[in-house]
């Protein structure tokens, strides 16, 4: 992780997450892609990432583009896991070639969207609108966008948020890797067996009496 | 060690263990338990996590929005794995409310 708050705030996480993908997240400030034409060379800087990591999905967004989490507990944030779909249409979208292959060059490149273009490597990136705050200018019309390019490329692409949503996915090319270290780490002893050896009943104390237990910390250190 | 509950305490202990080398294993449970309530404290007090202990589930988890967590599993990492709780409190505290923001209605 790093982060530089000042003058421009700029945050770059690389990591893996929940799903075992290697990802890679850059924050910037949004009063600094607000100026002149600055989302344009982000976007620019963003297709030169793409460039050296050659992923199988990215995009770029601004936070009011995330949809509402459902209240239903089983429900959780769509794109954890690209096998479970895309996880929506953000301002920048960028696919890489194998979801080219399985919407066909021509769907991608007829789009309803303000631009999009072909990648070195048969990906594509497309451009809901001109800039990512049009969804704050324009909520309705960037939505309809955003729905416009979802019935386009078909709904079954697209993660609903719930485990059990039909999903069209691509074959994805790193998909042998993580499922080589997936297994690697569940051949190793999981950190969680000592824990869930703990009876249920201890744990549900312990979520009781949290406060107290903790306390217990303080005064011991 | 002030174990304020403040973010900065979480480096102190950070500094605490790399200097003591303290283990997690299973003869040191109680402990775990005692910096896992520990550790949720911190992050719930920032975050308004809420408690989650389905029935299919070994251990507690904290709900931040749509992400669960698992503060005790981190404790273990940082006592067998020389994980850091400081840099696991900045990645939960700005990163999941950035991922996980809302858009109103």
């Amino acid at each position: 992780m790093f982060e530089r708050k000042y003058p421009d705030g700029l945050a770059v996480i690389i990591g893996d997450n929940m799903s075992g993908y290697r990802t890679v997240h850059v924050f910037v400030h949004r009063d600094y892609l607000a100026v002149d034409d600055r989302n344009k060379e982000f976007f620019q800087l963003l297709k030169e990432l793409y460039r050296l990591l050659r992923p199988m999905y990215g995009n770029i967004l601004v936070r009011e583009m995330f949809r509402q989490v459902g209240p239903h507990p089983r429900q959780r944030p769509s794109g954890m896991d690209l096998q479970w779909g895309l996880p929506d249409v953000f301002w920048a979208n960028f696919l890489g070639p194998e979801y080219v292959e399985m919407f066909g060059s021509e769907k991608v490149f007829s789009l309803p969207c303000y631009e999009a273009e072909r990648l070195h490597d048969g990906g594509a990136v497309f451009l809901v609108s001109s800039s990512p705050f049009d969804c704050l200018t324009d909520p309705q019309g960037f939505d309809q966008r955003r729905l416009d390019i979802t019935r386009h490329l078909g709904a079954e692409a697209f993660d609903t948020g719930y485990d059990n949503s039909p999903v069209k996915v691509p074959k994805f090319r790193y998909e042998e890797e993580r499922k080589v270290e997936e297994q690697r780490r569940l051949a190793t002893p999981h950190e969680k067996d000592i824990l869930a050896r703990v009876p249920r009943k201890e744990w549900q104390d312990w979520i009781e009496n949290n406060q107290t237990i903790a306390l217990a910390l303080v005064s011991e250190m | 060690m002030n174990l304020d509950f403040s973010p900065k305490s979480l480096g102190e202990l950070d500094l605490y263990f790399e200097k003591s080398g303290e283990k997690g294993n299973e003869e040191s449970i109680d402990f775990v338990k005692k910096l896992g309530a520990y550790l949720t404290q911190v992050v719930t007090k920032k975050t308004g996590g809420v408690w989650s202990f389905p029935e299919d589930e070994d251990i507690p988890s904290i709900r931040i929005g749509g992400v669960f967590l698992t503060p005790l599993a981190r404790v273990l990492k940082v006592l067998n794995e020389g994980e850091k709780l400081g840099q696991w409190y900045r990645v939960v505290t700005d990163t999941i409310p950035r991922l996980q923001a809302r858009r109103p209605d």
